[in-house]
Formats: structure tokens, sequence, C-alpha cells
């Protein structure tokens, strides 16, 4: 187990130390205060560590890059690279929509049904162009596809 | 851009520019909207201070009335430390994370343009209160119950501002996955975790923060609202609820919150440290360490801030407290190492980093008298604590906030901020900053209240708050040089250059500003200073074999003094 830790890149490692952290620290409490919502915190703070550590390391074994990223001139955990997108309206409609939802709160819920609408027309666009995005890669070579995503060619190659 | 006709090709392609700056999700766009927006929060905070100080500069009440009073140190408090400072981090991680790992965007760009939005709108709504008849809210940053309940306050400013707080929380966890996915997922090949800069580093504990602190606040938002408009009762003791369960989930976001706006500050100046001292970071993994130190024992220690609640286990939190000291500590040692034997280039943002270190130890070192119950029981509420509060943030916000727009605004702009003005600028905060907040510290030791209007004569503590508002009038008239700096550089030639400093990170290995996707070539990455080792090798030196910086490439002093 401790062997198989040691292995895991420092990406995963960071939330596992955390994690282990964030529990010790949760049960010292605990039995020095018998207080329970510190303890929930700290508990939460423990388990959501963990919970991100274990996936981070099933997504890494998913991928499984067969040698150590620093062995091969370091690289990413993973790879979000992808197209940059072009100008959108769509985060603006989006948060005014939900802006005007949460005045909803406050001065009356007419308000929140009036929020429906940017909110629709931002995630439609937002969804729309995202659709565009992937076809797109799918369709183009991966030179263009490297060139769209703006990677830069590095001088290692 | 000398040649005409691409110029003419290019405007016929590119949108106008509110629609260029409104549909953006550019990252350094993304970035500079953040910084400009919490930049004008700050100023309307910092004017809501010169008001509050106005007020208190001698006994009687001649300004304001006492709820416009509670109104304005609400406003205050929630703009500096919810729309200004973690804003503003944020904002110089959009421009420079992506940057400093070699990416081009940040992973989620749409994400990133909608954290900005519910920022903006945020911060919007919870000002909407002063436009209210009952005004703004005025509970008090902290917003504690049961005076925060509908029975003590009924005015629609308080829920406005239960809105404005939840839309930034989830701006600011939005904004946290994006930079956690960016820097896992998006760096550069060859770009290890310990190949990264120290900022980078710094912006992904501070984002791990985030994500673990900020749902604490947004859930006890979520409950505070249910009480005052849903007939619930988690707060309210009169009806079965516990108000101290609300200062438990406030503090277990507010006390990391410190950390998250600070931890950012601090790696702004352990990028500045090694530039201008002509070395390398002393202990790169120490720094990182201690970081990580900070950030984990920051998460344990929010109840030291309800001591006089008397329902908390004093030991614990007393010693993890006190124990931060030696990570911050740590921190400290290795900048004074890092200048240590270095050439130093006493440039502006350098000053504004030395600044931080003794303005921020301070607070590190008034944090540790506070820490220790006995004195608590004696500061708390007072004074005392205010001073040492705005030691802490103004020392790590708003000195290395300073230091990080004269470093990297030759890259956001191509051009240099004026050294004169700057040094004018920092010369009056350093004096302004003492003057306004010393006097405070020995107003709480004689027990002078916060959160007060007013205090009679026969306390004596008028000449104290005269000499505290002289200070704070200082610090607001010691911005000025500052703006009409960034005036006169945004109309003056581009004439920074690429890299006007000898940096050590990727991002002075662009153009300045960079183009939109970032890079046309990235050096070879085979160290956390990419840029410094290309300099080397340009100037056929191996790094390997180099103990102490040698002088290659534009130092740190010499090439900016174009500025002049």
């Amino acid at each position: 187990m401790i062997e198989r830790l040691r292995r895991q890149p420092e990406e995963v490692l960071f939330f596992a130390r955390s994690a282990a952290f964030a529990l010790v620290v949760a049960t010292v409490y605990w039995f020095v205060s018998y207080e329970p919502a510190g303890t929930t915190l700290l508990g939460l703070f423990g388990v959501a560590s963990a919970f991100a550590a274990i996936l981070l390391a099933r997504g890494q074994r998913r991928a499984a890059p067969a040698t150590d990223p620093e062995a091969i001139g370091g690289g990413p955990f993973a790879d979000e690279s992808g197209r940059v997108p072009t100008q959108t309206f769509a985060p603006l409609q989006v948060g005014s929509g939900l802006a005007i939802a949460g005045l909803g709160l406050v001065f009356g819920p007419w308000l929140i049904l009036a929020a429906l609408l940017p909110i629709a027309l931002g995630a439609v666009t937002w969804l729309g162009s995202v659709g565009a995005e992937l076809e797109a890669t799918e369709h183009s070579d991966t030179a263009l596809a490297d060139g769209m995503a703006g990677l830069p060619p590095s001088v290692d190659g | 851009m000398s040649a005409s006709a691409p110029a003419v090709a290019i405007r016929r392609t590119e949108p106008p520019a509110l629609v260029a700056w409104l549909a953006t999700t550019d990252h350094k766009r993304i970035g500079v909207l953040y910084m400009v927006t919490a930049f004008g929060f700050f100023l309307l905070a910092g004017l809501m201070a010169m008001v509050m100080r106005s007020e208190l500069a001698q006994p009687g009440q001649q300004i304001v009335s006492a709820q416009t009073y509670d109104q304005l140190f609400t406003i205050h408090g929630t703009l500096m430390m919810l729309f200004f400072a973690t804003p503003l981090a944020i904002g110089f991680a959009n421009y420079i994370v992506p940057l400093q790992i070699g990416a081009a965007d940040m992973a989620f760009p749409r994400l990133n343009a909608l954290s900005y939005w519910l920022f903006l709108f945020g911060g919007v709504i919870v000002l909407l209160g002063f436009l209210t008849t009952s005004g703004a809210a005025d509970i008090g940053w902290t917003g504690y119950a049961p005076l925060s309940e509908v029975r003590y306050s009924a005015n629609v400013g308080v829920d406005l501002w239960i809105v404005g707080l939840a839309l930034s929380g989830a701006s600011s966890i939005m904004g946290a996955v994006n930079f956690i996915a960016t820097i896992y997922a998006r760096r550069a090949p060859g770009m290890t975790m310990f190949r990264m800069p120290i900022f980078t580093w710094n912006m992904l504990v501070t984002a791990t923060m985030i994500l673990f602190a900020f749902p604490a606040i947004t859930g006890a938002l979520a409950l505070l609202y249910i009480d005052r408009h849903l007939g619930g009762s988690f707060f309210d003791a009169s009806r079965g609820g516990d108000p101290i369960i609300y200062q438990h989930l406030f503090w277990f976001f507010g006390h990391p919150e410190v950390y998250i706006v600070a931890i950012p500050f601090f790696g702004i100046v352990s990028e500045i440290f090694p530039v201008f001292s002509r070395k390398p970071l002393f202990g790169y993994r120490l720094v990182i360490l201690a970081t990580i130190l900070i950030a984990g024992l920051s998460m344990t220690v929010w109840a030291h801030h309800m001591f006089t609640t008397g329902r908390v286990n004093l030991p614990f939190f007393s010693i993890m407290s006190l124990l931060i000291a030696v990570p911050t500590g740590i921190k400290i040692f290795n900048w004074i190492a890092t200048m240590w034997g270095g050439r130093l280039s006493l440039r502006v943002p350098m000053l504004w980093a030395i600044g931080l270190i003794y303005v921020f130890t301070i607070g590190g070192i008034t944090g540790v008298i506070v820490a220790s119950p006995p004195l608590d029981y004696q500061f708390q509420d007072t004074y005392f604590v205010v001073a040492h509060l705005h030691n802490v943030i103004i020392g790590s916000t708003v000195f290395a906030g300073f230091a990080g727009i004269y470093y990297w605004f030759p890259k956001f702009t191509g051009r240099f901020l004026s050294e004169r003005l700057g040094r004018l600028h920092f010369a009056a905060w350093m004096v302004g900053f003492a003057l306004t907040f010393v006097p405070q510290y020995q107003l709480g030791a004689e027990g002078m209240p916060r959160r007060i209007v007013d205090y009679a004569v026969s306390t004596g503590w008028g000449a104290l708050n005269l000499l505290s508002t002289l200070g704070a009038f200082l610090l607001g008239l010691g911005t000025i040089p500052f703006l009409v700096a960034v005036a006169l550089a945004l109309r003056g030639p581009a004439t920074a250059g690429d890299d006007p400093w000898g940096g050590n990170s990727l991002e002075w290995a662009t153009s300045s500003p960079p183009p939109h996707h970032n890079f046309r070539r990235l050096p070879p990455i085979r160290s956390e200073r990419p840029v410094f080792d290309e300099r080397l090798a340009r100037a056929g030196i191996d790094p390997a074999a180099v103990g102490v910086e040698p002088d290659v490439g534009p130092p740190g002093a010499g090439a900016a003094d174009v500025a002049e």
C-alpha cells in the first residue's frame, strides 16, 4: 500500500497528504474536544481530499503512462488541451442570468423567471460552441489541432 | 504593426473593443478584468475607510450616523476581503499561471469568464444595498448570527449581501477548479511539478484551499437565508438553533481565507526576490513545503477567532495557531537568505517586496500574541485586532499586490511604470501604514473597542485616533502617484521589451504583451528557471557549473532605467 502510494505522481500525493493530514487532525480534534461541528468540517476536508486523490490516481492508472514523466522530460499529469475557444457572450449571459436569479431571492420569484431567458440563451450558445469545437477537433488532423490549441513547438521536440 | 496593410486586415476581422472585452475567454483579458475590477473595489472600500477614519478623528459624531457607520465598516470589510484581495490574486493568477506553465489558456476558458462575471455581479449586488431605503448590510463582514437573523436585521441590504457573497463564493470555487485543472493538465512538456514557478505552486495550494474552505461559507449563507426567509432555525437559539455553529462555519472559511489572500502574494514576492537579487530562490522545495504546511495548518485553526465564546478547546487551537508561525518564518528566512549575498537591485517591485517583510512580520508577531488565549481575552474586539488584521492583510495583499503590478506591468503592456512615481507611492504607503496602524495597537491595548462610531473625550483616545486618521489620508493620497503612473505609462511608448528584468520563468520567454495563444516557441524546460537557463545557454555557460548567477542578459537594474 505504502509502496503503491510512493509510486504515485506528485499530483496525486498532494491530495493524498492533505487527506492524511486532515483525517489525523480531525481524529485528534475529536478526542480533545468532543465537538461535532469542527470534527465534521475537518473530517469532510479529509474525505474530500481523499476523494480527489483516489479520483486522480484512478484517472492516472487509466491513462497509464508507461514511463516516469521525469524520465521523458516531464509532462502534464493529464491532457486538457484542446481548442482555445473563440469569443462568446455565453458566460456573460449565464452569469447575468444567475445574478438576476439571485436578486429574485431578495425581490421576488418573478426575477427568477426573468433569469431563465439569459441562462437558457447562454447555455445553448455554450453547449453549441463546445459541440462545434469537439467536432472540429475530431475532423482535423493532429497538427492542425495542435496549432489551433496554441501548443507551442518545444525545442525539446 | 508598422505595415499598414496587415493592420487594416486585422482590424476588419476584430470585433469592437467593448465586445472583445465582454465576450472574451482569453485568460489574459480575464486577468486584466479581474485586476481592474478588484482595484476599483479597493478604491471604493478605501474611500469608505477614509470616511470612517474622519468620523473617528476626534470624539463626538460629526460626519455619519451610527447606522451608516455600521454599513460602512461592513461593506469595507466585505469588499476588501472578498472583492479585492481574493480576486486580485485570481487576476494575477489568470494572467500569469498559464504563461508560467507554458499553456495556451486555462483548462476551461468559458468557465473562467463565467467566474469573472459572477464575481463582478456579486460585488455590484452587495453594493446595491446602499441604494435601498434601509441601506446596505450593517452586520459586520463576519455576518454573525443572531445579529444577521431577520429579528435584528430585517433590512434588504443583508439579503443582498448574502446573495452577493454566494455568487462570489461560487465564482471562487469555479476558479479554483479551473486553476487546479490548468496546473495539472495544461503544463508544457518538461514542466514537472517541481519545475513549476513558486507563484504557480502557491496558486495550486490556494486553489485547493478555496475548494475546501469556500463551501463552508456558501453553506452558512444558505442556512442563514433559510433562517431569515423560509422559517429555518439553524442559528436562532430561541427556536432550538445554535448561533455558534454559524461562527464555526464562517471561520472554517474565514481563517483559511486570510491565507487564501496571503499565499498567492507570497508567491509574487517569491518571484521578485530572486530576480532582483540575481540569485535563485533559496530553498525552492522548502518554500513549497512551507506553503503547503501554512495551508494545511490554516485549515485547523479557525476557532481561535472564537476563544471568547467559551465553547472551543483553547489549547488545541492555541497550539495549532502558534505552529503556523514556523512555516511562515521559514518563508521569511528564505526570502532574506535569497537576498543575502545577492546583487540587490532596489527597483520599485523589490522595494514593495521588502516592505512586505516588515509589515507582514509585524502582523505575524501580533498574531502570535492573539493566538495566546489569556491575551486574546484582553484584545478580543479591540483595535489591537483591527491593527493586527490590517498588518497581515495589507502587508501581504497590498504590498505584494503593488509589487506584482510594478513587476508584471511591463509584461501586461510592454511599458514600465514610472520608477520615480513608484518610489513616491511606496514611501507614502510605508509611512502612511505605520502612522495609521501603530496607534491602533496602542488604542487596542487601552481598550478601545472596534466597530464604534464614537468615544468619550474622557477616554483620552483622541490624539492617537487623529494620528491614525492622518495616516489613512496619507495612504489615500499616496495611491494617487500610482494612478498617475499607470495613466502616463499607458499613454507612453512600449519600450519594455520581452524580458526587462532578466526574469526566470516562462512568462518572460514571450512577447510583451503576449500573443493570443501566448507562445510562438518555448525554451527547453530543465529546471524551475527555464528562461534563465536559456540565457546562460545563449551566453555559452553550462548552468550546472554556475554557483552564483553571472551577468547575462538584461539585468534587473540597468535595463529598466529606460523607464525614466
